[in-house]
């Protein structure tokens, strides 16, 4: 870009400076939030990686490769939150659930966890006892045995309390990555915010009642496989970033129906309290799945078993972007940025 | 749809251009959340005007901040304006260079912070919060707005047929002062809602056709004529007026607010700290048309290029709430074209 | 300007403070700017302050979609599923 050292009108002391550019020479926080800067930060990247001919699917939430009859998936994550014990669970709740949960939305039956843990000196010995319990129920419940892992302790100070990681295996015979086409049906498998409501609200010291909302999703997306297109568990960047993210994968629009979007009243109350969108609130164990219309019905009735808030809301369409039909006009969902900042005035 | 889309449609089919301007960051929100300016004929133009108070927080006021925070004096401020590009960096890249700047919900956050320096930013709906900052012995940098002021400037230079006032701002300063304000064009104060804000319009078109320049209170359940006289008491307790620079228009007389304990004036206490600073911003920035309403975000040839949401080259583009640009990238831009 | 919603007031506590409840979500909030708070009220809160008393039915009218319309749809779907 040409630097502007030329006197102009608006320029009072002739020295305006050039345009700023964020200093990209240091990784910000904002980078690591679920959003379009984190989409940025690792396609930058992503492409010193040589490319694999023999996996498949390698930017979504799991890769993929056959193996004979049946596909391999195959899926990573890592768990940094803060605070690591809140309503309704604790870190070790979010990195079992978060890794089980990427295999089964491409339709894996999940077989082994790895769990890898970085400690931070001084971390009371209860604390990590009582994660470490909290998998092992999990893993008990779920049946799906955590086989292998890593333990390291770092100094006071180098991280904060813990970061676990958890990698995991799981089988399909029919990976879930069909492509979306005009006249599918957009569902989702329950209320949507509530994890990243109640993130945010202990940070603004809102009390609320309201638990994180992470569960285990395998048997539910079991349970639909076979009339599904896709599934996708909403992480981090919320509604908005999933819907996104597929639209741009698959060169297609979706009409999302504000009014049928199903929000727990805490989630709407929070929502308004703070002025930030639900679509930007991260969920925990709530997915958006896609199905032909002709099976949207029956996905919905099953998915209702499950949570009483599922529901369809909306439908893919030709185009691009993600619009949201309100009560009055349209408008365009994107992707959030960074992090999720209330409004002040 | 609405009853009162049918009736705007059926009164703006034989009226010209008319231009409806808002002053609130909340109204701005609430339109483009509902997309109300496509449900609009297109003669009804809702413009927004100066309504966000992180956008029209002048540059120097901004790098004063940076300056403490880069100094080691620990600062607090609301949500958007750790974003906000200075001339040269932000509170945000000072905060990640190590600074100590928190960014709170609710100033009873900080009270007992008595080191702390508040950068105090809003209109008068905050004010009250910043008194009792003042009553709590914390310094303030106050860069608070007035709006009334502003308004009578922008009424005449951007052809303006009526305005919505804003909601909670006229909560605290009552109705009777749009009463007062002197200006020739009919106004309506209106809630939040966007069934409200639709009726505002509507009201305010009524108004335009038979020439009436009253004030209607739509706001009513919490709109009282002399607003809240307990906060407004504390305000002028612990406050004076002070002529204010509004990025984008410039110096507005009275528009501003300043400490009447000097002890507790960040901008006298500090003043050392401040003197080699040399605030200017990007010639090419169209934020001050913008706060104006003079000119759409996607007029200016920065937006959605060089000056996004992750790189904002100026405060419209950084209040992802409230400011004009930002909205416009968030919530329109291509369903516009 | 400004983002403020109403709550009810369900505890008043000292020194100005009070609890109110907006639609399940809970919050401390300072009273200083409303006369005689009390128990039951509805109050009008902006960055963690009251500013403004509010009429029950006012307050439940402006955020109906908040405090009624959803509570009531998912009671009916409740009763719906149960049976």
């Amino acid at each position: 870009m040409a630097k502007k050292k030329e006197k102009k009108e608006n320029c009072l002391t002739g020295n305006c400076p050039d345009l700023q550019q964020p200093d990209e020479s240091m990784v910000k926080l904002s980078e690591g939030s679920g959003g379009r800067d984190m989409q940025i930060l690792i396609d930058s990247f992503r492409d010193k990686l040589p490319a694999s001919k023999e996996w498949s699917n390698c930017g979504d939430d799991s890769a993929t490769i056959k193996l004979g009859n049946e596909n391999l998936v195959f899926t990573t994550d890592s768990y940094v939150v803060t605070p690591i014990f809140f309503k309704g669970g604790n870190i070790g709740k979010l990195a079992f659930c978060g890794t089980v949960n990427d295999l089964a939305v491409m339709g894996a039956k999940p077989i082994g966890l790895s769990l890898g843990l970085v400690i931070e000196e001084g971390l009371p010995k209860s604390e990590l006892s009582q994660i470490m319990k909290t998998i092992g129920e999990l893993s008990r419940e779920t049946k799906i045995p955590v086989v292998t892992g890593d333990t390291k302790v770092m100094e006071r100070g180098a991280i904060d309390k813990i970061v676990i990681n958890t990698s995991g295996v799981g089988l399909t015979d029919k990976v879930l990555d069909i492509k979306l086409k005009p006249g599918d049906k957009i569902i989702v498998s329950g209320g949507i915010g509530e994890h990243g409501t109640s993130l945010l609200a202990k940070r603004f010291e809102l009390e609320t009642d309201l638990p994180t909302d992470s569960k285990p999703l395998h048997e539910e997306i079991e349970a639909i496989k076979e009339k599904i297109k896709r599934a996708r568990d909403i992480t981090r960047g919320g509604l908005a970033a999933t819907l996104n993210e597929l639209v741009e994968k698959d060169g297609v629009r979706f009409l999302i129906n504000e009014e049928d979007v199903p929000m727990k009243d805490e989630v709407a109350a929070l929502t308004q309290i703070l002025g930030v969108e639900v679509y930007n609130l991260a969920c925990e164990g709530t997915f958006a799945c896609f199905a032909d219309k002709k099976n949207a019905d029956e996905v919905l009735k099953k998915l209702k078993k499950f949570n009483k808030m599922a529901a369809i809301i909306g439908e893919v369409q030709k185009g691009s972007d993600v619009i949201v039909q309100t009560r009055f006009g349209q408008k365009i969902l994107s992707t959030p940025l960074g992090e999720v900042v209330p409004r002040i005035c | 749809m609405n009853e009162y889309v049918d009736k705007i449609k059926k009164i703006a089919s034989d009226m010209g251009e008319v231009r409806i301007m808002e002053v609130c960051g909340g109204h701005t929100n609430t339109i483009m959340q509902y997309g109300i300016r496509d449900i609009l004929p297109n003669n009804i133009k809702l413009i927004s005007g100066p309504g966000c108070p992180v956008c029209v927080t002048s540059q120097y006021d901004i790098d004063c901040m940076i300056e403490l925070a880069l100094q080691g004096i620990p600062v607090a401020t609301y949500g958007d304006m750790i974003n906000v590009p200075g001339t040269k960096t932000s509170l945000r890249d000072a905060q990640a260079k190590g600074a100590d700047v928190k960014m709170m919900y609710s100033i009873d956050q900080m009270l007992d912070d008595k080191d702390r320096v508040f950068f105090a930013v809003g209109f008068e709906t905050t004010t009250p919060m910043t008194a009792r900052a003042y009553k709590n012995g914390i310094k303030v940098f106050n860069a608070h707005k007035v709006i009334p002021p502003a308004m009578k400037i922008l009424t005449s230079e951007m052809k303006i047929g009526g305005f919505i006032d804003p909601g909670h701002v006229s909560t605290i300063i009552g109705s009777e002062i749009w009463d007062n304000l002197d200006i020739p064009v009919p106004q309506v104060i209106s809630g939040f809602k966007p069934e409200a804000l639709i009726r505002a319009t509507y009201l305010l078109l009524e108004m335009i056709k038979k020439g009436e320049n009253k004030v209607i209170n739509d706001y009513h359940e919490v709109v009282f004529p002399k607003g809240n006289p307990i906060a407004v008491k504390q305000i002028k307790e612990t406050m004076k007026p002070m002529d204010a620079e509004w990025r984008g228009i410039g110096v507005i007389p009275n528009s501003g607010l300043a400490a009447r304990d000097e002890a507790l004036d960040a901008r006298i206490v500090y003043k050392e700290l401040f003197k080699d600073i040399k605030s200017t911003e990007n010639p090419d920035c169209r934020c001050g048309e913008i706060v104006r309403g003079m000119v759409e975000p996607k007029e200016c040839k920065l937006f959605g290029k060089e000056c996004n949401p992750q790189n904002p080259q100026g405060a419209c583009m950084v209040s992802e709430s409230e400011g004009a640009c930002a909205i416009a990238f968030k919530y329109g831009k291509s369903l516009s074209e | 300007m400004c983002l403020a919603i109403p709550g009810k007031i369900t505890e008043i506590k000292k020194d100005k403070q009070a609890t109110v409840d907006f639609g399940g979500v809970k919050r401390s909030v300072d009273t200083t700017f409303i006369e005689d708070p009390a128990v039951g009220e509805w109050v009008l809160i902006h960055v963690g302050c009251a500013i403004q008393k509010v009429e029950e039915a006012a307050a439940k009218e402006t955020y109906r979609l908040l405090y009624e319309i959803r509570k009531e749809d998912l009671e009916n779907e409740l009763k719906e599923s149960d049976e």
